[in-house]
């Protein structure tokens, strides 16, 4: 059987996370942290979201971790997306999956902690990445750890993540395995789905609010109609997320191939519904002060996460035939 | 979420059943009696082999099973390519759930088991001429006289009039109430005196459709559905049973058919242009939601309920998609489907998708009203 929908436990991970993050990271703390010198996230925020379990939910107990797997994971990311928490939380989970499973116990318990965090190498920048940290590559094949010798921060697109050039030191630890990239594509498209999520309600709350020609401008067909495709991009988006998200947590065959087309389908319908609700916001949505922005942004920011899009969609025409079995 | 393996055993029974039992014909691309007669064969060929109605309540002859082994069981018909329900797709998806919920004893009793056994398909007579998109402006009218209703007007757009024993009919029987409070929903059986079928030819060249006149047809009152005067609500439920897996072969159709321009643009080389590639990925992609849409549906459907109104996004993502696909397979022969094929005549057909069973516009239009909550 495959059952799609949340648990109750699953959806109160989900809960939890919106709580917490609704609390002590909403968007106007992004704002201020962005502007900042410690940009991104706090230690203490970092530090209670560790001890919540966040960066341990699908590493197996004996390895430190909560035991529970990546469809748990998902139902997290996709609050982060949806909240735009700032962090290097997909970098870190599965730095710490590398690191652990190639037997730095030590390394694996500081970052569990919060004590080390994990950035990301993308496009020639290192992405959430600060001195001291750890910088995470991943590959077709498996992904690397290394440190960090030199870093140099960057201007980037996503004015709430930090982006550096980084100079990388020592591999720290290598794990072979292919499934890594397969992880990463949908803890990706679980926060574009948040995202999605996100611009949808923004857009359906500005549409009922906003008044034009004496009515809502939600009346109208053409906004009425953006909003439904927003609708529809989600729904279609958390379906292959959540499908994805079982098979890759069972290591099927076909695994891959699902994890791809949920990334490479989030991709296309968050830029789609991102920008879609600039417009929707009209002139306030251009300004600066407005969130739409920040949201197309991390959406390109998770597009270009694993270098080009084109490597996604090899992997979808991969396989000769779809596989119906399960 | 959570997945285990415990249906493997299902899908082989049906995957053997449908490897020695589909028919080894493909289904005549005529349009004369022996298309029902194909259909028939078929149909009746599954429900002797137990493999009909399979999330039908047991009660109505289906065999009780989970919505998810229906999804499965469509997942193998589609692999084996073995052919749809054609000329009962609408007692399957629209006549047998609705009278499921609003048909009296005797309609139940004597209707459901016929479509099941592949005695009996049913047509539908919602659209017409004036009433599209506005399908509560619809007019035909029916007149009490005894335990008569006698019918007079016209539908149009009707699939497979001409080999269908039974229509589900909207009629008019309250004349001075608001649009929606005067609609009845009417079993008529299509051999009625004064029911005059007649084809239209489509852009396709098929005559895909029918518009089908009434002229003072009688209908024992006993064949209305549900309430009198309450039919909108009748086809309400007829239409939310369109959202759930009914026509899913339909839609999985696709992942085959993308499978399959992919195998083709291997095999001419095309598939290293990578404009094309990366267009036949994002299609490969989409038809793999399709699929996870389904189980998504299902997984958030409680058993004999319909599915929740989100849902309809669904089948706005399918006509959207199917554009696109057709589409693209006509691009990947390129000038080769100047010559008519089968590609070819797919995307023509594929216009009528996003036109027919509610336009693209009215769906998201009730998108934006009844799940986004957006004002009229």
């Amino acid at each position: 059987v495959i059952n799609l929908a949340p648990s109750s436990e699953q959806s109160a991970i989900a809960a939890a996370a919106d709580a917490f993050l609704k609390e002590q990271l909403p968007i106007s703390r992004i704002r201020e942290l962005a502007s900042s010198a410690e940009a991104a996230i706090d230690d203490g925020v970092w530090r209670q979201c560790a001890q919540m379990g966040w960066l341990t939910l699908s590493l197996p107990e004996a390895e430190g971790g909560l035991g529970l797997g990546l469809p748990e994971e998902v139902m997290l990311f996709r609050e982060l997306g949806r909240h735009l928490a700032t962090g290097p939380f997909l970098s870190s989970v599965l730095g710490l999956r590398v690191v652990a499973r190639s037997g730095e116990k030590e390394l694996a318990a500081a970052i569990a902690e919060g004590r080390r965090r994990v950035g990301i190498s993308a496009g020639g920048l290192a992405v959430n990445l600060r001195a001291g940290d750890l910088l995470l590559e991943i590959d077709e094949m498996g992904a690397s750890v290394f440190d960090v010798a030199a870093v140099d921060p960057a201007a980037g697109v996503d004015p709430t993540v930090p982006f550096a050039h980084a100079d990388k030191g020592d591999r720290i630890a290598r794990l072979d395995d292919a499934n890594i990239l397969s992880r990463a594509r949908v803890l990706a498209a679980a926060e574009l789905c948040g995202i999605i999520e996100a611009v949808r309600d923004m857009a359906a709350s500005y549409a009922k609010t906003r008044v034009q020609f004496d009515k809502p401008i939600g009346s109208f067909q053409a906004v009425k109609h953006l909003c439904a495709d927003m609708a529809v991009s989600a729904y279609s988006t958390v379906a292959q997320l959540f499908f994805a998200a079982v098979l890759v947590d069972a290591e099927r065959p076909d695994a891959q191939f699902h994890a791809a087309s949920a990334y490479v389908f989030a991709v296309n319908a968050a830029r789609v519904s991102a920008a879609d609700n600039i417009q929707i916001h009209g002139g306030i949505g251009f300004s600066w002060e407005q969130d739409s922005h920040l949201y197309l942004k991390r959406a390109f920011l998770l597009e270009h996460l694993f270098g080009r899009q084109r490597e996604s969609y090899r992997m979808v025409l991969k396989s000769v035939k779809h596989n119906f079995d399960w | 979420m959570l997945m285990t393996s415990e249906l493997t055993e299902f899908r082989d029974e049906a995957r053997t059943w449908i490897e020695e039992n589909a028919p080894e014909e493909p289904r005549p691309r005529t349009w004369g009696p022996e298309v029902r007669e194909y259909d028939a064969e078929w149909q009746r060929r599954q429900f002797k082999g137990s493999w009909a109605g399979i999330d039908w309540p047991a009660e109505f002859g289906g065999r009780g099973l989970s919505l998810i082994q229906q999804v499965v069981w469509y997942e193998e018909l589609v692999r084996a390519k073995a052919p749809a329900p054609g000329v009962f797709a609408i007692a399957f998806a629209h006549a047998g759930p609705t009278l499921m919920l609003y048909g009296s004893e005797a309609q139940k009793e004597f209707h459901l088991p016929r479509m099941l056994t592949g005695d009996s398909p049913w047509c539908q007579g919602f659209s017409e001429p004036g009433s599209g998109s506005d399908l509560a402006s619809l007019r035909t009218r029916g007149v009490v006289d005894g335990d008569d209703l006698v019918i007079t007007g016209s539908k149009i757009w009707t699939s497979f009039a001409q080999y269908c024993d039974y229509v589900e009919l909207l009629v008019r029987t309250d004349p001075t109430a608001p649009k929606h409070k005067g609609i009845s929903w009417v079993i008529v059986d299509m051999k009625s005196p004064g029911i005059d079928v007649r084809p239209i030819q489509c852009m396709d060249g098929f005559p895909h459709y029918s518009e089908v006149f009434y002229d003072k047809v009688r209908v024992p009152l006993s064949n209305i559905v549900g309430r009198m005067n309450d039919g909108w609500n009748v086809a309400l439920s007829t239409l939310a049973s369109e959202r759930g897996p009914a026509f899913l072969d339909e839609r999985l159709n696709y992942i085959v058919a993308v499978d399959e321009l992919i195998d083709h643009a291997r095999s001419t080389g095309q598939i290293e242009d990578d404009a094309l590639a990366d267009r036949l990925a994002e299609a490969r992609a989409s038809a793999a939601v399709l699929r996870s849409m389904a189980y998504y549906q299902v997984s958030n459907t409680r058993p004999n309920e319909a599915p929740a109104i989100e849902t309809i996004a669904i089948r706005t993502f399918y006509i959207q998609l199917q554009t696109v696909i057709t589409r693209l397979a006509v691009d990947v022969l390129g000038a080769a489907s100047l010559e008519w094929r089968p590609w070819f005549q797919q995307w023509l057909t594929a216009f009528s998708v996003p036109i027919a069973g509610g336009t693209e516009q009215i769906q998201k239009n009730i998108i934006g009203e009844r799940v986004l909550g957006l004002p009229r």
